[in-house]
């Protein structure tokens, strides 16, 4: 992506963006959404974080203009959201995967690339490699959606995302219904995104996974964002320093802490840092699968 | 502007496919294609007139079918894409909104002329069917075609046989094969029945005759331009409504379109009536054929324009709609 491209602007801009959903006679029912400005540019990757009902979702459809805005403005690459050369250049993946159920994968993909206008060749080629990338290109990749669980689904929907090779990405709850393994994927392909200068959005409830992978998030409560900022900014305690080591004999912890305290620290803790479920998980499943490429090779 | 309309022939395309696999729309065309060519082996007291009477029967029916795959189709695939979300996942792609809906009537349109196609060749089979008098040196009197009747019930049980031999050895779709081979099997069979005289005496590929009326097929073509109309009007209410009330209302539009033709002689009411609905009128024209007349091409034209202009000016109302609709 070039200077020229983004014209040094944002890649997103959305100021003081309000949604009220309205009842047949237009009496406002909900203000899901007031005033929530959000900007990213090129490498970043910002989490929107907040419970049920927040706005989440809504904010998103109105970034791409799905929804309209009851105030507010929104610019993607400085155009209008509904215009389609922005949209030729973004990716979304929706709440619920939203797909056709009578088609497969390949179908799907397929048809959203007669949507990008994508040449033949090039529509093969995209189609084989996302497949390859979310696992779907075995036999699944010529069953229809409608059959597939929902993590299954959620893998078709990523791949729809990333059809055009986009620069903005919109991810709303990417690792909903996805196993372990997925999402952890997913949090790498997000990573990788996010390094390759692309922007991306994204929302979730699971605040580890967010830390994972965001430079930046809005907490979103009741429709407004109460804290925002880098990720490292907010969560980094001034007060406090952290050692680590590997290989202290036994014993030697405790004559650390003494050390410390009489140099004046207070609130000293020496525990084992233990690992994540996530990882645990990981590492028993990378075992299994060791093992039983062991025993097919005897 | 590649941008902007090149959309609709992709979503035109899953659009008809989506509708040519549902099951409802295989069940009305199979029991469409069966009641119109049986309905000549039925018939009692026809007065001599039972091939005009296999005629108007089986556009009827092709009218009242044709309606009703429409609403299953037109009447239900925007409603049910605004309601499941995947309208917002495709317009989240440089998909123009009237490029959306355009593509979506355009495959509604398609599912439409695929189950005409299919029901004209019935109204043919049962035309040919119908008791007629048949002179031979032996005998005369009022004979069916049994042949044809034969072959017209053979078709549909083939094209289902078929395509459950294609489904369990390819995996395919059935649908969308049923329609393939009730679509491309008649044809095979006129060429087939055409070898033999009405009486059943063979005739021999040097006396082959195609022994159809083949007046019906202008017939068939302003009906299907009729349940166009209704596409775009079903097309358009779903913009903002539900299928069952778009559906309904639709329906309405449509029946009252065949009694604007005496509105407009009333009072303003009635002429405003006329300018709003369709004038059914138009493509009904089945009457012109009886004593062996047939329908003017410029008249087919004319119906036609009328049907193009019509269904363009109620997707230009549907596209303001659906513009600032929330997805
Ligand atoms: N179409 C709609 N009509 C009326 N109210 C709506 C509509 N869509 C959303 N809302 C309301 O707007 C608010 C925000 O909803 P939204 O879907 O944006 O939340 P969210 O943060 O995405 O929640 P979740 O985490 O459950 O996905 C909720 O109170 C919801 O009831
Ligand atoms: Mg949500």
């Amino acid at each position: 992506m070039t200077e020229e491209t983004t014209g040094g602007r944002a890649t997103l801009e959305a100021e003081g963006l309000r949604k009220v959903f309205r009842d047949f006679w237009k009496r406002p029912r909900t203000v899901a959404v007031d005033g929530v400005s959000l900007r990213a540019g090129p490498g970043e990757v910002i989490g929107l974080l907040g419970p049920n009902g927040s706005g989440k979702s809504t904010t998103i459809k109105m970034i791409l203009g799905l929804l309209q805005p009851s105030a507010g403005r929104v610019r993607l690459f400085g155009l209008d959201p509904s215009s389609p050369a922005a949209r030729a250049r973004l990716g979304y993946l929706p709440e619920l995967s939203n797909l056709h159920k009578f088609l497969t994968p390949r179908e799907t993909l397929a048809y959203y690339a007669g949507l990008f206008g994508m040449p033949a060749a090039l529509r093969r080629d995209r189609t084989a490699a996302l497949l390859r990338r979310v696992g779907l290109d075995g036999r699944a990749a010529d069953r229809p959606v409608g059959e597939f669980s929902k993590g299954m689904a959620r893998r078709v929907g990523l791949a729809q995302a990333l059809l055009n090779d986009p620069e903005l990405v919109i991810l709303d709850e990417p690792t909903s219904g996805l196993d372990p393994v997925g999402r952890r994927e997913v949090k790498d392909l997000v990573r990788e995104l996010g390094a390759e200068g692309r922007t991306v959005l994204l929302s979730s409830h699971l605040l580890a996974e967010a830390e994972d992978v965001c430079t930046r998030v809005a907490i979103l409560v009741d429709g407004r964002v109460r804290a925002e900022g880098r990720l490292a900014d907010l969560l980094e305690r001034r007060d406090r320093v952290r050692f680590t080591a590997a290989g202290l004999p036994d014993g030697r912890a405790e004559a650390f802490r003494r050390e410390l305290e009489a140099a004046g620290a207070t609130s000293v803790e020496v525990d084992r840092p233990a690992l994540t479920l996530e990882n645990y998980f990981l590492e028993i499943l990378r075992r299994t699968r060791a093992e039983e490429a062991a025993e097919e090779a005897k | 502007m590649r941008r902007v309309f090149g959309a609709i022939r992709p979503v035109a395309v899953s659009t008809a496919i989506e509708g040519l696999q549902q099951p409802v729309v295989l069940l009305l065309s199979l029991a469409c294609f069966v009641l119109v060519a049986l309905q000549p082996v039925v018939q009692l007291h026809t007065f001599g007139d039972s091939a005009r009477l296999a005629r108007d029967c089986g556009m009827g029916f092709l009218l009242v079918f044709g309606v009703l795959v429409a609403a299953f189709t037109a009447g239900s695939t925007l409603a049910a894409e605004i309601r499941d979300g995947t309208a917002a996942t495709a317009l989240a792609k440089p998909v123009s909104r009237p490029a959306f809906l355009v593509g979506k009537f355009l495959g509604s349109c398609a599912v439409a002329a695929v189950f005409a196609w299919c029901q004209t060749w019935a109204v043919l089979f049962a035309q040919r069917t119908a008791e007629a008098w048949v002179e031979t040196a032996k005998t005369a009197g009022d004979r069916r075609d049994a042949l044809c009747a034969l072959l017209s019930l053979v078709v549909p049980a083939l094209a289902l046989g078929l395509a459950a031999l294609v489904n369990a050895r390819t995996r395919r779709r059935f649908g969308l094969w049923f329609f393939a081979f009730l679509a491309a099997l008649p044809p095979l069979a006129a060429a087939l029945l055409g070898l033999f005289a009405r009486d059943g005496s063979w005739l021999g590929l040097a006396g082959w005759s195609l022994g159809l009326d083949l007046r019906v097929v202008p017939l068939a073509f302003q009906l299907l331009l009729l349940v166009a109309v209704f596409c775009a009007i079903a097309t358009a209410l779903t913009t903002r409504l539900a299928t069952g009330p778009a559906v309904a209302l639709s329906f309405l539009v449509l029946m009252l379109g065949f009694l604007a033709d005496g509105a407009a002689a009333g009072g303003p009411a009635g002429k405003l009536l006329y300018a709003l609905v369709p004038d059914a009128q138009h493509f009904w024209t089945a009457d012109a054929l009886a004593r062996g007349g047939t329908i003017p091409a410029a008249h087919t034209l004319r119906a036609a324009l009328y049907a193009a202009t019509y269904c363009a000016a109620v997707l230009a109302l549907g596209c303001v709609s659906f513009r600032k609709k929330d997805l």
